[in-house]
């Protein structure tokens, strides 16, 4: 711990002198991000869709009453985490274990990114971080009202509100390292569904 | 040591394999220019990620204190590291004091910058690089050939040949799907035992003590929240001053890197998971030096997005193992001479550039690559470093070039000299230019002579 905190004197130490002799402070602030911000023509909605079909993911879109049979339909056995009564039976589970139970794992999302299909969850929408992850099928559910138009608006909506942990998630995992061709479920899930809920 | 040339040459005794490599990383080239195009105010964004990045370097002390306070609030554990070494044994310390045995890594550049596989294999820790590239690699022994896709010198049929071997993947298979799949399954298995878990780090938030990891394949993911333990690594220069600004370099970097409009999973670390630990180790090893240099401290933008090498015929043509850094391309050519405080190394990279500033052209966070290798010729000039004939050369052009009557004498000369002197002469291995290349014919006037002639009508 000694030799450790040696090093950060002497870092700290170093910066400040290569601050000083650099001149690098000469001029320089901290830029706003004037002009940044996303000018697609196109509604938030259909570059959603859009992207979201580029980057490998399935869509349905549904009225929220459809839902349910919707997903006890396509997805017989699926864990349903909007269900906060089942998150008890997930926590402190070991990996091992999350990978023989989970095998299709639906999750409510609460931002949906037009530009790039990402969509945001976190702590607050699964008892266990590797859910998401560890399940083959994944399928996220987004409120048609909860569709932003770029990564500017959804950082402001998240800063604030930032848990412990959270991602942005586009499309199945992927993985194009063998001759750039371009293979769906690398690590994390096979395939990924989006539901768009409207009304 | 071997030089660039003599390693690229060996990359391109097999000539299909070089126009596949060249080829392949063209398309990835354009696809980034239509994810560039695609997004109205890209060059207002690059200029945003210059100028926060610039900002960065000016107020590094302060971004780092306020990163690490609010880390520390956060529950994680945050260490420094002045150097390579010091990197590797609070690694080392890490895992001992946790008696862990199974450890697994997701991509950073930062812990092959260190050696630290081998640092830990040395010291009886077996550890796994879970992305698919660094695995395959990991499996042949060597160093990654590119930044982001570790394996791009290698033809499906070695991998297949490979994974035959090592995962007992069917003789002769080389579909991509099947492949992959045999490494998923090999894959799992070590993250669902993993003890440990480290990543690199794309972005540090200095306003509320995040980390942020962009990936594909999720393994960064997978081994972070299976394992008790997670270890994240980061260079000095990889904090930003807030969450707003990731849009930015978000928005950018997997555009530029691969055409993708966002990598498919952009996770965010803040608090360690229930029962876990979380550690965050910051590095200098040789960037402050860098920081103090006003001539090269530019290269600190990075944000290691690989369009620099995709978009460089001479790294396209020579392959990623040629410049024999851990970083290959132009970027790697600014680094690997100032590598190591108080020398300089990797001599022969400069020279590796034909300064078409492409690669300055494509960068995200604006970095004059082209002015750098520049600067960096002109330094090791300056130095004694350039070749005893290129110097002797330079010295008599310069001499010649300023007399103009010298000049013009010494040009009939040379096109005299060039018909009658014997062919051994010319292509004598002091002119290396010649081993490969042929003189055009040599002409009759100058061009002087010729516009004299003809340049009035
Ligand atoms: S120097 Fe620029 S183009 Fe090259 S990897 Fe770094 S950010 Fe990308």
């Amino acid at each position: 711990m000694e030799a450790i905190n040696r090093s950060r004197q002497i870092i700290f130490e170093k910066i400040r002198r290569a601050t000083l002799t650099g001149g690098i402070n000469d001029g320089l602030s901290q830029q706003p991000l004037v002009g940044t911000k996303s000018e697609a023509n196109e509604t938030s909605y259909n570059r959603f869709t859009e992207s979201l079909k580029m980057a490998g993911a399935e869509i349905a879109v549904l009225n929220i009453c459809d839902i349910d049979t919707y997903i006890s339909e396509k997805f017989p056995g699926a864990i349903d985490l909007r269900n906060k009564n089942i998150w008890e039976d997930y926590k402190g589970l070991q990996p091992s274990e999350l990978a023989n139970r989970a095998e299709c794992v639906v999750i409510s999302g609460k931002i949906g990114v037009a530009e790039n299909g990402a969509i945001w969850v976190d702590d607050t929408c699964f008892p266990e971080r590797l859910l998401p992850f560890i399940a083959g099928k994944l399928i996220l559910l987004i409120g048609e009202d909860k569709i932003v138009s770029d990564m500017h608006e959804a950082y402001a909506a998240i800063s604030g509100t930032l848990s412990g942990y959270g991602v942005f998630i586009s499309g199945p995992s992927k993985t194009a390292d063998i001759e750039q061709s371009l293979v769906y479920g690398a690590h994390g899930a096979i395939s990924l569904d989006v539901v768009i809920m409207k009304g | 040591m071997t030089s660039h040339s003599e390693r690229a040459a060996a990359f391109l005794k097999d000539p299909d394999r070089v126009s596949w490599h060249d080829e392949t990383l063209w398309i990835v080239r354009k696809k980034r220019d239509r994810a560039a195009a695609s997004v109205k105010e890209w060059e207002n964004l690059r200029e945003k990620a210059s100028k926060l990045k610039e900002y960065v370097l000016s107020d590094l002390a302060g971004l780092l204190t306020e990163f690490e306070r609010n880390a520390t609030l956060n529950g994680a554990v945050v260490h420094w590291a002045a150097d390579a070494d010091e990197f590797n044994r609070v690694v080392l310390e890490i895992i001992k004091s946790k008696n862990a045995r199974n450890i697994v890594k997701s991509k950073s550049m930062l812990t092959e910058e260190c050696g630290l596989n081998h640092f830990l294999q040395d010291h009886g820790v077996d550890i796994v690089d879970t992305d698919l590239g660094e695995r395959i690699i990991q499996f042949r022994n060597e160093p990654p050939s590119h930044i982001v896709l570790p394996a791009i010198h290698l033809k499906k049929e070695d991998i297949g040949e490979l994974f035959h071997l090592k995962l007992g993947t069917d003789r002769g298979a080389t579909d991509p799907q099947y492949l992959t799949r045999a490494a998923r399954v090999h894959l799992r298995e070590k993250f669902l035992n993993a003890h440990v878990a480290l990543t690199g780090v794309n972005f540090a938030i200095a306003e509320n003590g995040t980390v942020v990891v962009c990936t594909n394949e999720g393994n960064a993911d997978m081994g972070v929240h299976s394992a008790p333990v997670q270890i994240h690594c980061m260079g000095i220069e990889k904090i930003i001053p807030k969450m707003e600004h990731l849009a930015v370099f978000t928005r950018l970097l997997a555009r530029n890197a691969t055409g993708q409009p966002v990598t498919t999973y952009t996770s965010h670390y803040r608090t360690p998971k229930e029962n876990g630990e979380l550690h965050i180790i910051i590095v200098d090893n040789g960037r402050t030096e860098r920081l103090a240099s006003i001539d090269y401290r530019d290269a600190l933008k990075c944000i290691r997005c690989g369009a620099c090498m995709n978009t460089c015929p001479v790294y396209r043509r020579s392959g990623g193992h040629s410049y024999g850094f851990t970083i290959p391309g132009p970027i790697g050519t600014i680094l690997a001479p100032h590598s190591v405080p108080g020398k300089i190394l990797y001599k022969d990279l400069p020279a590796a550039s034909s300064l078409c500033m492409s690669c300055s052209n494509v960068c995200p966070v604006k970095i004059g690559i082209h002015e750098q290798i520049y600067k960096l010729r002109q330094e090791l000039i300056r130095k004694g470093y350039g070749s005893f004939v290129k110097r002797a050369i330079l010295k008599i052009s310069g001499f010649v070039f300023a007399k103009p009557v010298l000049y013009d004498i010494s040009g009939k000369m040379v096109r005299i000299a060039l018909k009658i002197v014997p062919r051994f002469l010319i292509y004598s291995r002091v002119n290396t230019w010649g081993l490969e290349r042929e003189l055009p014919a040599v002409p009759t006037q100058s061009f002087k002579e010729w516009y004299r002639q003809n340049g009035s009508n």
